[in-house]
């Protein structure tokens, strides 16, 4: 785990600085003398290896440099200060497209190639032409503008934080769902499930009990990839309601080449990845006993 | 399992028309900037942000640009980034996936453990770090999301080469002592191709999708040129303002999208004959 997130840092750091230009670049041409200065002031001219080695040093002690362009704060305190609201609302999202992905696909499959599976597909069809990127304004028009419900913007109480998780979450369900639906058909064909109908147990309990548990794996699998996409749909989502998560300080970060705002930020989205990744080995070996780890 | 295309939302009644809808969206993005009335970078001070009219067909933006024009046109480079984007993802997959199906042993291990790597990283990252790396620029936007969506293309088409490897007319041309590369380019690529193709076309959404995204952050294309991605994130600026600065490219971008998936999906269980598909 350690090597990935140190590869992935690396390269990351060179790429960022291969490119020419840097953070002190704006439309007013500072002095040669200035500039010089700054870059002094932030050890930008020292040779890239020594800058690599420092960088190394201090993240290996907690110090993920200073902001370039966001002057009095450190990459850490900024990062530190999104990190939570990006957590809840990308756990928050996650939860719901794995709970209501599940239950919808657990539906299809138990009414296969009937109307209600037909209607559902419809559904699941159209949820995954809509990313957060659509979503969130067709959302906004609906529940903030026309019906005034929900705030369009802002983060003051839980309720704005509906419409972010909702728009974040649509296509997700739509995934799971679909991939529920091919996992719980391929454990309703197995003996077992024969076995349980043909000792006289109801619909409902052969679905929740024999069924889903045993099509649980290949759906928590694919939560990994997920959270890995669910990302891209965060930023957009921070940016469009004005959410002051990572996703947010990342852009802003790219925008104005922030080397360490940037770096800061990927490392922190690599490590909950793998983190999560972790987690979702922990949650196999309790699910499927078979299921060991290395 | 049956496929079901014929139930529901796949009959075939309703696959034409999603058809023809997206053959008639298409026609609009590319006569859509030419019968505008108004150019899409014009300035009109006369009616800056205005609500739409029989004169402006979608009303204007906060310095008075025609939206109907500024749309066709977002809608324009959207498809067109993501159509180049799609090409680039297709010219590096299928070389890719190609030499590594076909060569096997170590060469195959360590090209697919690369695209393992890969994976592993998200790939919204890598794209935003090389945008800050090449610079904000249309042609190097479609380059980036060329270089990162490549990878689903090289596992397809070395699960291809890897079934054509063991085909008697492979074994005959080895047979014949043609060179490995020949036989490569000859007769394991032309046969993929098909199904490569099918894939690629399958990828469209996703990439206007990751197109839009980066637009929207405001990484991807640059004023006074639009995408959909740019409009959009001019418009969420305005919305409580001038609604339909939001409203018409939103809409578009959701018909265009919902076309391209149902038609892809209809598309997909087509060639596998079955309803097996992730993500």
């Amino acid at each position: 785990m350690l090597t990935t997130i140190w590869i992935v840092v690396t390269i990351t750091f060179f790429l960022l600085r291969v490119a020419p230009g840097g953070p002190f670049d704006s439309e007013r041409a500072v002095s040669a003398a200035v500039e010089e200065n700054l870059l002094a002031a932030y050890d930008l001219d020292d040779p890239l290896i020594h800058q690599y080695g420092s960088y190394i040093w201090g993240l290996v002690q907690g110090d993920l440099g200073p902001s370039y362009k966001q002057k009095d704060f450190s990459v850490a305190e900024l990062l530190f200060h999104g990190l939570p609201i990006s957590l809840l609302i990308g756990g928050i999202a996650l939860t719901i497209a794995v709970t209501v992905g599940l239950f919808l696909g657990a539906t299809m499959a138990r009414y296969r190639n009937q109307k209600v599976d037909a209607a559902l597909e419809g559904f699941v069809t159209c949820g995954l032409a809509l990313p957060p990127l659509v979503a969130a304004p067709l959302l906004v028009f609906l529940f903030s503008l026309i019906l005034r419900w929900l705030p369009a913007g802002g983060l003051e109480s839980p309720l704005h934080l509906i419409l972010p998780v909702i728009s974040l979450c649509i296509p997700y369900i739509a995934a799971f769902a679909r991939l529920s639906r091919s996992s719980c058909l391929e454990a309703l064909n197995q003996p077992f499930a024969t076995t349980a109908q043909a000792k006289g147990v109801s619909n409902w309990r052969l679905l929740w009990h024999h069924v889903v548990p045993s099509a649980l794996v290949p759906v928590l699998s694919f939560v990994g990839p997920a959270a890995a996409t669910l990302l891209a749909g965060s930023m957009v989502v921070e940016v469009f309601f004005s959410i002051p998560g990572i996703g947010h300080y990342f852009v802003q970060g790219a925008l104005d080449r922030d080397y360490t705002l940037v770096l800061g930020a990927v490392l922190v989205y690599t490590t909950s990845i793998l983190v999560l990744n972790f987690l979702i080995d922990l949650v196999f070996l309790r699910i499927d006993p078979r299921i060991q780890l290395h | 399992m049956t496929p079901n295309t014929q139930i529901g939302f796949f009959k075939p009644v309703y696959v034409k028309v999603t058809c023809g809808l997206l053959i008639l969206v298409l026609i609009v993005v590319v006569v859509g900037p030419q019968i505008a009335t108004w150019e899409y970078d014009a300035i009109h001070w006369e009616a800056i942000g205005v609500p739409p009219s029989g004169e402006h067909w979608f009303g204007t933006d906060n310095i008075g640009r025609d939206l109907f024009a500024r749309t066709m046109m977002g809608g324009r480079i959207s498809l067109l980034i993501a159509v180049l984007a799609t090409t680039v993802s297709f010219c590096i997959g299928l070389p890719w996936g190609a030499v590594s199906g076909y060569l096997g042993g170590t060469t195959d291990q360590v090209m697919m453990r690369i695209v393992d790597g890969m994976y592993a990283i998200p790939y919204v990252l890598i794209v935003i770090v090389l945008v800050v790396m090449l610079g904000r620029n249309i042609y190097l936007l479609f380059v980036a999301i060329g270089a990162v969506s490549w990878l689903d293309v090289s596992r397809i088409v070395r699960g291809q080469a890897l079934v054509l490897k063991a085909a008697p007319f492979v074994a005959s041309a080895r047979a014949m002592g043609l060179p490995e590369y020949r036989i490569v380019v000859r007769h394991v690529v032309p046969n993929v191709l098909g199904s490569a193709i099918v894939f690629a076309t399958l990828m469209i959404p996703s990439v206007i999708i990751s197109e839009s995204f980066i637009s929207f952050l405001g990484l991807g294309v640059q004023e006074p040129m639009t995408s959909l991605g740019v409009l959009i994130a001019d418009g969420g600026k305005n919305i409580y303002a001038s609604w339909w600065q939001l409203a018409f490219p939103t809409g578009f971008l959701t018909i265009l999208l919902l076309l391209m998936t149902i038609l892809g999906e209809r598309l997909r269980r087509m060639v596998t004959g079955a309803e097996r598909s992730l993500t």
